[in-house]
This record gives structure tokens, C-alpha cells and sequence, in this order.
């Protein structure tokens, strides 16, 4: 599995790079202003990401499942997004033997997590809010589950150096985290069920 | 102005301010209300629930499960969410009424 985390504005954001039915997508979406452009780079990310892991891969495109998930058509692989602000974070797995999963959460959210994390989940703030939010993010991600999924959840997270565990929400989950001064991305894979 | 215009216009507020980036999410000062937030701001589970909070604070009232659920589905517009609170005020109204008249 690899994982790239950049700057959006390094992917180009002109509709005119999307594929026939990505561009059919997108005009289903109505999607506005920054949230069109953001899409658009979204999905050009995982078009490089494909050519740039998987040798000699031939053209594809990416289709949004009902969960909003990409899928990648015409490559076998496996692909997760997820962006925040100008940051986005792409992951890729060969094959389709793993469901994985990546979250970018940018630290400007520190003090709104908090709350949310005492509100929502069953055991509240258990360490960075910023590192919990996006581990339990991931796990969801990965899963194919909604938010729903969290609310009153008793998920049990905790840091073990380079890895975040997280139990409770499912099968137990351990997980990649890397720290950023502006960000965490926390990814991870399983088996598919 | 209609109570739920009021509601709507206080929303508006809200969700500008819950937001991280301000700028990005102005077009909802303005926007339709029965259009997808997500579709004219990156209104991401962490601004949502963001705003789930500071709703619960500002109109005091506790957002259900169940309630959050039918404001999610399809995508949340600031027209499910004035029907959510405007919904659970008058339970909580109720409730108060009914514990007065035992």
C-alpha cells in the first residue's frame, strides 16, 4: 500500500483533464466554486497516483461509489481520498484483496474536535483530538461506514509510537499515523470480509 | 420574518463561522436552501458535527440520533436542519409543558 500526502494546487484543477464520465459525474454533482475545483484535483490525484505505483498501467478513470468512495475503472487497484483544506492525502493498494483506508486532518481543527469527540463518541477525548479524529475517520473509511457509525460508538484509541489502534468500531484496527506541523494522515488496510 | 427564516438566517451564521475557512464557506450566506451544503462548501463530517454542536448550544436543544440521521440523509441542506431544530424545540417545548401540567 502506498500513501502520498501534498499540497492540492500541486494537482491541476481544469475539468478538462477529467475523463468523458467523470465529467458527466461532476455535472450530476452541481458542485460549486471551491468544492467543484477540489473534486476535480481529487480525482486527477488518483489518476497520478495510478500511473505513478502501478507499472504500466493502462487508462482509467474514477468513479464515485453510492458511499462516495472512489473506485478506480480499468486498473485493478484499490484507492482512498481525502482532503482538508489545501491538503489531500491519496492512497493506493494493487489488487482488490484489501479495503484500505487514508484520512488527512489538518490541526486548525484541534479546538472544534474536542467538543465533537465528547459529544459524539462514548469515551471521549483520548489523546490528540486531531490524531483520534482521523484514526476513527479511517476506520471508517475503510469500512465503507458513515458517520452514523461513530455516534455513541465505544471506540478505544490509542497511540503506539508510529500506529494508532482503535478498538470497539468493528474489528480491531491498527493503523499508520505520520505527524505534520499542519496535519495528520493516518491510514491502514484489512482483509476484505 | 418567519420563525424559520429566522432559523435558516441563524444557520447561515453558524456554519460560516463553524468552518474552518471562512472564505470557502461564504456561499452559504446565500445559497438555496434546499441545495446540499456539500455542494457549495467542503462540509466535511468534522464541520458537520462541528456545527451539530454549536446548534445544540445556541438553540438549546439535544440533536437525536435519529434526528441527525434524517438530517444527513441525502445530504444535509439548511432546510433540514431549521426542520431538525424547529422539530426538536417544539419537543423540548412539549416536554416542558407536560412536565408543568403533571
Amino acid at each position: 500500500m502506498r500513501v502520498r500526502a501534498d499540497d492540492l494546487s500541486s494537482v491541476p484543477g481544469d475539468s478538462r483533464l477529467l475523463r468523458p464520465a467523470e465529467r458527466r459525474e461532476l455535472c450530476a454533482l452541481h458542485l460549486l466554486g471551491s468544492r467543484r475545483e477540489e473534486w476535480i484535483r481529487g480525482r486527477v490525484a488518483i489518476r497520478r497516483a495510478v500511473a505513478r505505483w502501478i507499472p504500466h498501467a493502462s487508462r482509467c478513470r474514477v468513479h464515485s461509489e453510492s458511499s462516495g468512495a472512489p473506485l478506480v475503472v480499468g486498473v485493478d487497484c484499490t484507492v482512498s481520498l481525502s482532503h482538508d483544506g489545501l491538503w489531500f492525502a491519496v492512497a493506493l493498494a494493487p489488487g482488490h484483496a484489501l479495503r484500505i483506508g487514508v484520512d488527512l486532518c489538518r490541526r486548525v481543527h484541534t479546538d472544534r474536535l474536542a467538543p465533537i469527540l465528547r459529544r459524539f463518541t462514548g469515551r471521549g477525548v483520548q489523546l490528540d483530538p486531531v490524531v483520534q479524529w482521523a484514526a476513527l475517520e479511517c476506520v471508517l473509511k475503510m469500512r465503507r461506514w458513515g458517520i452514523m457509525a461513530l455516534i455513541g460508538s465505544d471506540a478505544r484509541v490509542r497511540r503506539d509510537g508510529r500506529r494508532v489502534l482503535v478498538h470497539g468500531i468493528g474489528p480491531d484496527a491498527s493503523l499508520h499515523v505520520i505527524d505534520r506541523p499542519e496535519f495528520v494522515v493516518v491510514w491502514g488496510s484489512e482483509g476484505q470480509p | 420574518m418567519t420563525a424559520a427564516a429566522a432559523v435558516v438566517g441563524e444557520l447561515r451564521t453558524l456554519i460560516v463561522t463553524a468552518a474552518p475557512d471562512p472564505a470557502q464557506a461564504a456561499a452559504v450566506h446565500g445559497c438555496p436552501t434546499d441545495v446540499p451544503l456539500d455542494t457549495v462548501m467542503p462540509f466535511s463530517s468534522v464541520i458537520a458535527l462541528g456545527v451539530i454542536v454549536a446548534v445544540e448550544d445556541r438553540f438549546g436543544i439535544v440533536v437525536t440520533r435519529s434526528a441527525l440521521q434524517a438530517a444527513f440523509a441525502g445530504g444535509a441542506t439548511l432546510q433540514k436542519l431549521a426542520d431538525m431544530i424547529q422539530r426538536l424545540r417544539g419537543d423540548a417545548e412539549s416536554s416542558v409543558g407536560d412536565a408543568r401540567s403533571r
